[in-house]
């Protein structure tokens, strides 16, 4: 498998860039080289068959069995067992880099697809139209859309994300290939989806990376700076900064803690949460607080601002 | 059964039964089609307005495939190119694929494969028609009107935004309409199958094409309704913003896809089991062998119709539904493909040592052989999470379901069409000319989608008006692929009307196939049989005897329509 992975992609496969890309490749593979011997098995049958017992004049059908449980059991049960086998496999892959997002990587992204470009800001205030990312460096990007359904797709990195409006998705990717690579957006989303395109960027290395970093610093403000004035505005009456207890839960260290709610559900708090305590205040209430807090409408960017915030508040 | 056929005997006496008085003949004027109540005539309605249907879903796809000739399209803007591949997907899947088998082969052949005088509720017959053609008609009206530019998968937000919500809105109305006849049409094919049969004809006695029929029935009753729920929640939401499917009212759009998908998922199956019925019927009668493992096709195809339901989720793996959800919906998907391998098995063992004729219905079958093995092995690709996740939303995909839904259901459409063409016309088509028509139509088909699992795989996304030249060369392979394809079309069609005008007179059974519509003359009389024919097994030959091409094959026990 590994050796897999370090070979370049044949010329009819993109390029490989990311650390699962092998991996799917070499399911890929496995999958064709099944799903080939079943076809020329039908293909063989079908036409030496038809050669085979083509009628002539002379010919009539000869006898042979109408059925055969042996055999249907047989051409039942070993397609099946493949099927699983590919299933258990595939599945095994695919796990590893679901659950590979759910640790948190050093650097996180922010992802907005919106009709029709791409916009990537990170943290420190760089915002950019195509997406720098550092060699072997882990990233985990957070997806989220203004308007409709997009998805981001990355045919190099052999992913690809819906980015639903109303919610926020993730993906976690290391990049193991310097390079440009395409950025398509994946779900249709109105007229000019198909020029919905970008690229990735993969800097070889930590110089190169922080040369286009410091390039031209963006004008706007930050993101942690966005959460932090919303917080002074809106937040700070209620949730404090240092522990302790006000009208709502504090934010130390609440990113990434597990809290019990009202009713005895246990919860993450990550992205989704956060939009939906927000959003939706009065849906889910941590335990032993009253349910006090006003839904409030923020737009994307002040979202992922506030998001950004409690994220810095350790 | 041997007493069937010894009573039989009796009947020898009634060769000059009718040779002009068929359904055709039996009345006259206009009133007399679009008020009849024959399955016979209906299914011939049906017929026509399916053809007209696939020429309209066929000019579009023509148009978007000579659009993409270049990489920055070569024809129309991006707002006409999105507004065609919607009119192409939404005309070919709601009026064309799923009613086109069972509505107007199904309406023609089912009856008469039971032995009996019609459907089991002629008059409900007639309404599914008139349904189908009023939803079709609102349905194309403001697609047309209002230039919906959603795809057919109408997936909000996009779709129910501003004034193109309620556009929508109105079109899913006129396909709940269409689909409101696919329910009446697999109710009434139920209740024929269960009232109707005759009494020497047990469930295992049927052809397989009545299983085929019945399990579709299943699907259509059963998922149908959820695509009208759909439409009154996206009204709901609408005009009175509750909060369903838009985040900009607290709703979910991913709400929105399980219920599509729900009912869409299984629609698969009702296109595509039908398909393998004809398959089945096909298969044997120009082998001249019994079906092979006969209860195995039967069964699998009502399993094919339960665990369909059960596999939507997996049009969803990239959509941010849960981990655990992905992974059930894979799992349960791998399943639906166990019943698929069987049936192409057993209809291989059916060629071995029989007795093979390749007319044109055997032609298109082989083709479909070639097609859905295609079709069906490149879904493992897709149902496999880690291999979806790279090539779900890109031409791969576009090749994988266009070899299932077209290359598949359409070659066996055809398979049917000139399977029962004698039999439906009374007229022999030229064989040499159909079957060339058959290896373009199947060839055209290879050229143009082969290539797309390519582009996919390379990273092409779907629904693109414009795309990287890079993709090019491929693209361009597909739209000569698209020419050759549509080349074959035409030519099978004018050698079918050909036939209507000069072909010759069609024997009772001119393939020796025996079940029981070929025990009626052709094209049938008004009431399809005096008397119910002997039964003697749907795929029993041994009954059979070729007299000459002309007179077809009759039954060497002395009973003959």
């Amino acid at each position: 498998m590994h050796r897999l992975i370090l070979a370049a992609a044949p010329g009819w496969l993109p390029p490989r860039a990311s650390e699962g890309a092998g991996k799917v490749d070499s399911i890929f593979m496995l999958i064709l080289g099944i799903t080939t011997a079943f076809f020329v098995i039908i293909v063989v049958a079908a036409t030496y068959f038809t050669i085979r017992y083509r009628a002539r004049k002379w010919t009539a059908p000869q006898p042979s069995p109408s059925h055969h449980l042996k055999l249907e059991l047989v051409w039942s049960i070993i397609p099946t067992i493949l099927l699983v086998a590919i299933f258990g496999v595939s599945t095994k892959a695919w796990l590893a880099s679901a659950d590979a997002g759910t640790t948190e990587a050093a650097t996180t992204v922010y992802v907005t697809g919106q009709q029709w470009k791409w916009q990537f800001e990170y943290q420190g205030g760089k915002r950019s139209d195509e997406l720098h990312l550092l060699l072997n460096e882990p990233v985990d990007l957070v997806l989220s859309s203004p308007d409709v359904l997009h998805s981001f797709y990355v045919p190099a990195f052999r992913i690809k994300q819906d980015v639903v409006p109303g919610r926020f998705t993730r993906m976690h990717v290391t990049p193991t290939e310097a390079g440009n690579f395409p950025i398509f957006c994946a779900e249709y989303c109105g007229n000019d989806h198909s020029i919905m395109q970008t690229q990735v960027v993969i800097h070889a290395d930590q110089a190169s990376y922080d040369a286009w970093k410091n390039e031209k610093i963006d004008e706007s403000i930050p993101l942690v700076k966005v959460g932090e004035l919303l917080f002074q505005k809106n937040c700070q009456s209620c949730h404090s900064l240092d522990g302790t207890r006000k009208v709502g839960p504090t934010f130390k260290g609440l990113w990434g803690s597990t809290q019990t709610m009202e009713g005895g559900e246990a919860v993450t708090v990550d992205e989704n949460f956060v939009r939906e305590s927000i959003v939706e205040p009065k849906k889910r209430i941590v335990q032993g607080y009253p349910p006090a807090m006003p839904p409030q409408s923020l737009g994307e960017r002040e979202m992922q601002g506030i998001i950004e915030y409690i994220r810095s508040v350790k | 059964m041997v007493a069937a056929t010894r009573t039989a005997e009796l009947h020898q006496g009634h060769e000059e039964t009718s040779t002009h008085d068929n359904y055709l003949t039996h009345a006259h004027g206009w009133r007399s089609w679009i008020f009849s109540l024959d399955h016979k005539r209906i299914g011939i309605m049906y017929l026509c307005a399916i053809l007209i249907s696939l020429l309209l879903g066929g000019v579009f796809a023509l148009v978007i495939r000579l659009h993409l000739w270049t990489p920055e399209g070569a024809l129309v803007s991006n707002h006409t190119y999105n507004n065609l591949f919607t009119l192409h997907g939404a005309v070919m899947i709601f009026l064309f694929i799923i009613p086109g088998i069972p509505a107007a082969l199904g309406n023609f052949v089912l009856p008469m494969q039971l032995g009996a005088k019609d459907l089991a509720f002629p008059r409900l017959n007639l309404l599914s028609f008139y349904l189908y053609c009023i939803g079709a008609v609102l349905f194309l009206g403001v697609l047309l009107a209002s230039g919906i530019d959603t795809g057919w998968t109408l997936y909000p937000p996009y779709s129910l935004e501003g004034s193109r919500g309620l556009g929508v809105l109105l079109a899913l109305t006129g396909t709940f309409i269409v689909g409101f006849s696919s329910i009446l049409t697999g109710l009434n094919f139920m209740a024929t199958v269960h009232s109707m049969r005759p009494k020497a004809m047990g469930w295992f006695d049927m052809p397989l094409f009545l299983w085929a029929l019945f399990a579709t029935g299943i699907i259509q009753v059963v998922a149908t309704p959820v695509l009208g729920i759909t439409v009154a929640l996206g009204f709901l939401e609408r005009l009175f913003h509750l909060g369903i499917f838009m985040p900009e009212y607290g709703g979910d759009p991913v709400l929105f896809q399980h219920f599509f998908w729900f009912y869409s998922h299984p629609a698969v199956y009702v296109m595509i089991l039908p398909a393998m019925g004809i398959v089945s019927e096909v298969v044997s009668v120009f082998s001249r062998k019994p079906i092979f493992g006969y209860r195995f096709i039967a069964m699998s195809s009502i399993a094919i119709a339960v665990v369909g339901f059960l596999v939507w989720g997996h049009h969803m793996f990239t959509s941010g539904q849960s981990k655990w959800t992905n992974i059930i919906f894979s799992f349960l998907t791998f399943f639906v493909a166990v019943p698929s391998a069987i049936k192409v098995f057993n209809w291989l063992a059916t060629m071995y040592k029989g007795d093979i004729r390749l007319k044109t219905p055997m032609v298109y079958v082989l083709g479909f052989f070639g097609l859905f093995g295609v079709g069906g092995l490149t879904g493992i690709f897709l149902g496999s999470l880690a291999t979806d996740v790279a090539l779900h939303d890109t031409y791969f995909v576009v090749a994988h379901f266009h070899f299932v839904m077209v290359g598949s259901v359409l070659t066996a459409f055809l398979a049917g069409l000139h399977y029962w063409w004698p039999k439906i016309t009374g007229k022999m088509y030229d064989e040499r000319w159909a079957r060339v028509a058959a290896i373009l139509v199947m060839v055209g088909f290879f050229i143009t989608f082969l290539p797309q699992f390519l582009s996919g795989l390379q990273g092409m996304p779907r629904r693109y008006a414009t795309y990287l030249p890079e993709f090019k060369p491929l693209h361009q392979l597909s739209t000569i692929g698209a020419i050759v394809l549509a080349s074959g079309m035409f030519l099978d069609a004018w050698v079918l009307w050909v036939s209507l005008r000069r072909g010759k007179a069609a024997p009772a059974n001119p393939w020796g196939a025996a079940s029981l519509e070929w025990a009626t003359p052709s094209p049938p009389t008004h009431h399809n049989f005096d008397e119910t024919p002997p039964i003697t097994g749907p795929y029993n030959y041994d009954v059979l005897e070729e007299v000459s091409e002309e007179a077809g094959w009759v039954r060497n026990d002395g009973w003959n329509p």
